[in-house]
């Protein structure tokens, strides 16, 4: 490891969460920078301390006096002109403590460092391992800021639990979702692979079929006009879930209606559709008038969406395999709540069919998730309930749910609060960042406040997947062919 | 209430003398003012002792470039604690050498090195306080010496500047009864000796600045010309008034603050007579002036052995030499190199503590109690 310094004493450092070090090494064989990981080897103890560089200092002695400043300064020379001042600069550095690093694992601290400890550069094993990286199977999104050392999340502490990815238009989300999906598509059998769905709202993720990459052949995309769910499969709940207004007594004649219609039907192997409902319901002479009418205005109107069918499309238990990814192009449909349909339809079968272990552990990836399980009322939020279900109860089944949002602050705090990591990237909004900081666990208030400060493509991963949160810079893609069009360009095709 | 009232007349009488004094000072840097370029030391050898070539009393300093020059400075850094059993004393001196090219930043050596450890020196000797004080201060001015003949040793720079005179000063007549004391001085006399002919060899302008000067050795001179000067009319508000206790009050940093401006020096002299220890070094020829560097500034008080018998002008060269490289700030006009100097050779109070605790440890006592009882005070 490269020394770069030592532990110094100050009026209330070192203590167990903070110490400060003056940097001994030269300037031109190094230098330090925010966030930096640093390790300190501590000779009485039984591992290594490592910590992280919250804020650099620099002093000069030449320069502490603002009169002596202007008063030499005066003089028509500049004070590095009378004195040799640049030998007198001092770079002091504040570091957080983060854990000590021990044959046992990584323990809190709960001791100082001492006062004249050599400070070193944070080797890559020891950080890989202190920082939770996973380097033989992890999923590589790119470089720890400052190290050249990969960032491969174990996908177990990345994806079995939520995750979300949150960063306003333009920082490079959706470059960060192709990243993971090249990841996820490369996987071998032996790392053990998951399925992906991909609910591709502006139909960006439609061109990674394209790319002439190896992962085509792993690739489906499927138009959402296509769409069609299996009727039969749909419970009472779940249509009262479409129409949120449907009354008790009306959900209660539903079921009753779909009872029977199972029984008689479905058990035979025969599947039905909603005008078959509505026929049955016509039939019923059990059921008051009023009901039948109100029932079937309901159905009639969710006919309309010729979303329901005989037969699911695409058959998402065949569709939903290892190392395979199904995007659903939401793209061509202009109507918010079809689109929630979809993906409240979607989700509960995936749902059911991970709890009957009939399709392989599988990730979900949102866009614009805040449209989907939105903090609104539920009239308007049909997808939220089953959202938030597999936000809830999906570990357990081995779903996950990847969800990317540019406003965090519309997105339902439950399932916000159940995505264990986080990807942050830019963020500018101030309710945004205080609802980040309030529902995310992992996060302090200074990486909070770096959010604003994030280049495009680089990211915060907090949470579940790492020990710490880590700044990365996003790795290059490999299918180069999700090409973003700019204003200019779009005039000028236009005019042609 | 009797006591508030004694502290007032006590302020009073405080503010009074000062004020008085203030009175005086200013009537004195007043009148040299007035004649400061007409006033000529020459026409007075017998008073001065010395046969001054300057024909007045403030002479001004011609401006010189550092482009091309080596400077050099020497200054030290000391902490002492006296303890129950023994003294003990951190000591370390720094020499920079500055070199100018052109405007750019000066290019610097450091001697023995930029950060030297400091010498740590103890003494068990049973020796009384103000003795202490000697031996501590003869210690430190040897290392300073000794630097400084390291510097000429190892390089040649155009002047060396001293913080501090260039003379052993040192109240002999104390130390003389206590041996261990007096063969330290003698052995700072060689040192002296030493660095004079180095530098003569070398050809190297010597010299020493003491800032915050408390001599008076200008002022007494001048009051013996005074009975001469009073028949100026300058110098007729002299004559009523009785100057001879006023005069003997003034330090001669305190007439000159006003009377010199900036970039002018007093007339070079020469210090009367060596003292009977100092005999040896009488071959020598210190010189000096004051020369002011900064507006609102006391006046440095430069010394400097003649050296060399070739050179026409010594005290000009040295005066233009140490503005050039004094005079830019107006409250603070001391050599860059010796403020570098005195930077780096500073030791601080945690360094002698650290020193201690270590001490203690080892022989196993606290470092509480071995601390002279009135640092033990647990009050103050």
């Amino acid at each position: 490891m490269k020394m770069i310094g030592t532990v110094i004493v100050t009026q209330t450092t070192p203590n167990p969460s903070e110490f400060h070090f003056v940097i001994t090494k030269d300037s031109k064989d190094f230098q330090l920078k925010r966030d930096m990981y640093i390790v300190v080897d501590t000779p009485e103890e039984e591992g290594k301390v490592i910590a992280q560089v919250k804020d650099i200092i620099k002093t000069n002695r030449y320069f502490s006096s603002p009169s002596a400043v202007k008063a030499y300064e005066t003089s028509g020379k500049t004070l590095a002109s009378i004195f040799p001042a640049d030998s007198w600069e001092y770079i002091i550095a504040k570091a957080k403590a983060l854990g000590i690093h021990t044959k046992q694992g990584v323990k809190r601290l709960q001791y100082p460092v001492s006062p004249g400890d050599n400070v070193f550069l944070a080797d890559s094993n020891l950080l890989s391992k202190f920082l939770g990286l996973d380097q033989d199977n992890g999923l590589y999104i790119g470089k720890l800021e400052h190290h050249d050392i990969k960032v491969k999340l174990n996908l177990t502490r990345f994806l079995q639990k939520h995750l979300a990815i949150l960063a306003i238009s333009g920082a490079g989300k959706s470059y960060t979702v192709s990243v993971l999906l090249e990841e996820l598509l490369n996987r071998k059998k032996e790392q053990g692979r998951i399925a992906t769905i991909l609910f591709d709202v502006h139909g960006e993720y439609k061109g990674l079929k394209e790319t002439g990459a190896k992962i085509n052949e792993q690739i489906e995309v499927i138009s959402a006009s296509y769409i069609q769910f299996a009727t039969h499969s749909i419970s009472a709940a779940q249509f009262a879930n479409f129409q949120p207004d449907i009354s008790p007594v009306q959900l209660r004649e539903l079921y009753v209606v779909l009872g029977r219609m199972y029984n008689e039907k479905v058990k035979k192997g025969v599947s039905y559709t909603i005008s078959d409902i509505m026929e049955e319901i016509e039939n019923d002479e059990r059921m008051n008038q009023r009901t039948k009418d109100a029932l079937n205005g309901w159905l009639f109107e969710l006919e309309k969406t010729k979303l329901f069918g005989v037969k699911e499309f695409p058959n998402l238990k065949e569709k939903t395999k290892p190392g395979k990814l199904l995007i659903i192009d939401l793209s061509d449909f202009t109507s918010l709540r079809q689109k929630q349909m979809i993906v409240s339809y979607t989700l509960s079968r995936l749902f059911e069919l991970r709890k009957k272990s009939e399709i392989p552990p599988v990730s979900v990836i949102l866009e614009e998730a805040h449209q989907f399980a939105p903090e609104s009322k539920l009239s308007l939020a049909i997808s939220r309930p089953i959202i938030n279900t597999i936000a809830r109860e999906g570990r357990k089944f081995f779903i996950s749910l990847i969800l990317i949002s540019q406003r965090p602050v519309n997105l339902s705090t439950t399932t916000l609060s159940q995505c264990n990591t986080q990807i942050i990237m830019k963020i500018m909004n101030p309710y945004d960042l205080e609802f980040i900081g309030r529902t995310s666990e992992g996060i302090d208030r200074d990486t909070l406040n770096s959010i604003t400060t994030l280049g495009v493509g680089e990211a915060i991963v907090v949470g579940n997947a790492v020990n710490h949160p880590i700044y990365v810079k996003i790795r290059e893609r490999i299918t180069k062919n999700l090409e973003t069009k700019n204003l200019e360009q779009v005039a000028k095709n236009f005019d042609l | 209430m009797s006591e508030k009232k004694n502290l007032e007349q006590a302020i009073s009488n405080i503010i009074k003398v000062i004020k008085e004094y203030n009175k005086h000072r200013k009537l004195f840097q007043d009148l040299f003012r007035k004649v400061k370029y007409q006033l000529d030391p020459s026409i007075f050898p017998e008073a001065f002792q010395f046969n001054t070539k300057d024909t007045s009393f403030i002479i001004r300093v011609p401006q010189s470039s550092t482009t091309g020059l080596k400077y050099a400075g020497v200054d030290g850094g000391i902490i002492h604690r006296s303890m129950n059993f023994f003294d003990v004393a951190l000591i370390r001196a720094v020499g920079v050498l500055f070199y100018h090219n052109k405007d750019e930043k000066p290019k610097v050596k450091y001697f023995p090195e930029k950060n030297p450890f400091p010498d740590i020196l103890t003494s068990v000797e049973p020796l009384a306080q103000n003795e202490i004080d000697y031996l501590i201060a003869l210690w430190r001015i040897q290392k300073e010496i000794r630097c400084a003949i390291d510097l000429l040793e190892n390089d040649s720079p155009d002047i060396l500047i001293l913080d501090g005179s260039v003379l052993p000063v040192i109240d002999v007549k104390s130390i003389q009864g206590n041996e261990f004391l007096f063969s330290q001085y003698l052995r700072l006399k060689a040192l002296y000796r030493r660095l004079y002919t180095l530098s003569r060899k070398k050809r190297c302008l010597l010299c020493g600045v003491i800032k915050d000067s408390r001599s008076a050795i200008l002022t007494r001179k001048l009051s013996l010309i005074l009975p001469h000067l009073s028949k100026r009319p300058e110098f007729k508000e002299l004559l009523d008034i009785d100057y001879r206790p006023i005069i003997k009050q003034l330090r001669d940093t305190d007439l000159l603050f006003n009377v010199l401006d900036i970039n002018e020096r007093t007339f070079e002299s020469h210090l009367s007579k060596f003292n009977e220890y100092e005999k040896d070094l009488e071959d020598f020829d210190i010189h000096f002036f004051y020369l002011k560097t900064a507006e609102y500034d006391t006046p440095l008080r430069v010394e400097f052995p003649v050296l060399f018998s070739d050179s026409t002008n010594l005290a000009q060269t040295i005066s233009s030499l140490i503005c050039s490289i004094s005079t830019f700030h107006p409250e603070y006009g001391l050599p860059s190199v010796i403020i570098e100097a005195d930077a780096r050779a500073k030791i601080r109070e945690d360094d002698a503590d650290i020193l201690i605790d270590e001490i203690s440890s080892r022989i196993g006592y606290s470092s509480f109690s071995l601390q002279k009882r009135r640092a033990r005070n647990p009050w103050s």
